[in-house]
């Protein structure tokens, strides 16, 4: 009975996860585009979705839990709160990131809830909400060329073309200006505009036609944009937040932790390249202090990590696929200790993420305490949402 | 004086099956629609005024909705160009050109971090709406074809 009730939460869990993708938006695909070259341990700081984690899965507290924006879920019933006046109105909220979840002791038994709220104090790889990204675009050689030769071709249709071709015309003038390959129009066509470019003195454009011919100019924007996107993925990523857990017999909580974490990428590299990311953690956490009598928040600890981050990234795709983090990190107790326990204690951590799926991650986190010589392993799976509802969609 | 001679009918105290009923509606339906004829133009009247009318009729106003999504406002731009007139915005909204006539062009140029939709209406136009993609450079043209 008892098993049977954890698969009916995790069934349900997951069906509240099914259900949401189902209804992903038009306007929240391209959220999920820009959001998939991000590392995975940036998604752990952050993440932009949906995220279901499965943590410590072979220690004694394992915990299942999802992450998510209030954001996200608003807009996957409102789409037009992607609309730019609303965007910005809810700035807060997209800044923000929720989790819940559920506990479990080694065999699996009900342990509490736990739940935590993070904020993003600062947020430079937003590429949605970049100045940097608005001002290339917009001082862009090439997308003035393609203005110019906007106006030529309208000039030409104006007074060149005969009422009854107008139409097909102006069809041209949008297919070679948005998504149709210069290659791919008829000769005719492609005669006029390559005469015009040549007049107005295009010299981009003409390059793009005669090396780029088989590309469309929405596919070399969509390339640009690509590049303009990796070039702000290791800008300051810094957040804010607190996480608690209950005791599992009674809603009360057990440990309260203000958690802040920081991440920068430490090279600018071509798209596909490996790079190396700056990670640091300060946590402060209250806990029952159990030489105290009665359940309490009165255990004190401050803990500070450090580290980097190794990213190896896909070449063709840019999407990260494995990472590798060394750290060093420091422990202070401020209340009682506990028999054999050290006030404060330093350790070196190694964590490997693999990404299994497209957005899938199985991070393996190791933990080395060089004075006691004590391993500790915790072993995790984070679901990044994308991911999970591609695996869901071939399982159905 | 001639009386013209009208068939007027009450549908309501007219007790008639469903069927004939309907039938009857159709029929009738062509004749209470007609427009009347207008009265010819006298052949010594001005043919200029003539077009001067047609012209007025085909003008009409354009609207352009553009909605610029998942970015801030202030992080697009859009310009439309009418007739040598050009309106800019910066975040979503609607761009209005008036006195636009059948065969008239309005361009679009621009850029933006988000997506851009643009749909033109109050007028028939090919096409009536463009999309595009963030980081796509906005460019492309409406012809008014009614």
């Amino acid at each position: 009975m008892k098993i049977c009730k954890k698969y009916l939460l995790l069934f349900a869990l997951l069906l509240f996860v099914k259900t949401s993708v189902a209804q992903i938006s038009t306007a929240t695909r391209f959220l999920f585009a820009a959001d998939s070259v991000k590392s995975g341990n940036a998604k752990d700081i952050l993440t932009s979705f949906f995220q279901l984690g499965l943590n410590n899965l072979l220690g004694p507290n394992k915990e299942l839990s999802i992450n998510s924006s209030p954001f996200a879920i608003m807009l996957k019933r409102n789409p037009n709160l992607s609309l730019d006046k609303n965007y910005k109105k809810y700035k807060p909220l997209r800044r923000l990131n929720f989790s819940l979840g559920v506990r479990f002791d080694s065999s699996f038994g009900f342990n509490g809830f736990s739940s935590g709220l993070q904020f993003s104090l600062i947020d430079q790889t937003d590429a949605t909400t970049s100045k940097y990204i608005f001002e290339k675009l917009r001082s862009d050689e090439l997308n003035h060329e393609r203005d110019i030769l906007l106006t030529a071709l309208n000039e030409y249709l104006i007074n060149n073309v005969a009422a009854a071709d107008k139409v097909s015309f102006a069809t041209n003038i949008n297919k070679v200006l948005q998504d149709v390959p210069f290659n791919s129009l008829d000769a005719g066509f492609q005669k006029i505009v390559k005469q015009l470019a040549a007049d107005k003195n295009l010299t981009k454009i003409g390059n793009v036609f005669a090396n780029k011919g088989d590309s469309s100019f929405k596919q070399i924007d969509a390339a640009k944009y690509k590049a303009l996107k990796n070039s702000i993925k290791n800008n300051l990523l810094w957040t804010i937040g607190i996480s608690d857990s209950t005791y599992k017999d009674k809603f009360q909580f057990s440990n309260v932790a203000i958690v802040s974490k920081l991440t920068k990428g430490i090279f600018d590299p071509e798209p596909g390249d490996n790079n190396l990311e700056v990670n640091m953690m300060a946590a402060y956490t209250f806990s029952n202090d159990t030489l105290r009598q009665g359940r309490n928040l009165k255990r004190e600890i401050f803990t500070v990590e450090s580290g980097i981050n190794w990213i190896l990234r896909d070449k063709t795709t840019d999407r990260p696929f494995c990472e590798m983090k060394f750290s060093g990190s420091y422990y202070h107790n401020f209340a009682n200790t506990y028999i054999n326990e050290r006030r404060d204690s330093l350790t070196i951590n190694g964590t490997l993420r693999v990404r299994v799926l497209e957005d899938i991650w199985i991070p393996l986190e190791i933990k080395y305490d060089p004075r006691s010589g004590n391993i500790f392993g915790f072993l995790n799976i984070k679901a990044n949402f994308t991911g999970l509802n591609k695996l869901l969609k071939s399982s159905s | 004086m001639k009386k013209d001679k009208h068939l007027i009918i009450n549908q309501q105290a007219a007790k008639l099956a469903k069927m004939k009923k309907k039938g009857m509606q159709a029929d009738a339906a062509p004749v209470l629609t007609a427009k009347p004829k207008k009265p010819k133009a006298l052949a010594t009247g001005p043919a200029v005024a003539n077009e001067d009318q047609s012209l007025s009729a085909a003008t009409q106003v354009a609207n352009l909705a553009v909605e610029f999504h998942n970015t801030d406002p202030g992080l697009s731009d859009l310009t439309a160009t009418h007739n040598g007139a050009s309106q800019t915005i910066h975040e979503s909204g609607t761009i209005s050109f008036s006195n636009v006539n059948t065969s008239d062009t309005i361009l679009i140029s621009g850029d933006s971090a988000g997506n851009t939709v643009v749909k033109i209406n109050g007028v028939q136009a090919v096409p009536m709406e463009m999309n595009f993609d963030a980081g796509q450079h906005i460019n492309g043209l409406f012809l008014i074809v009614s």
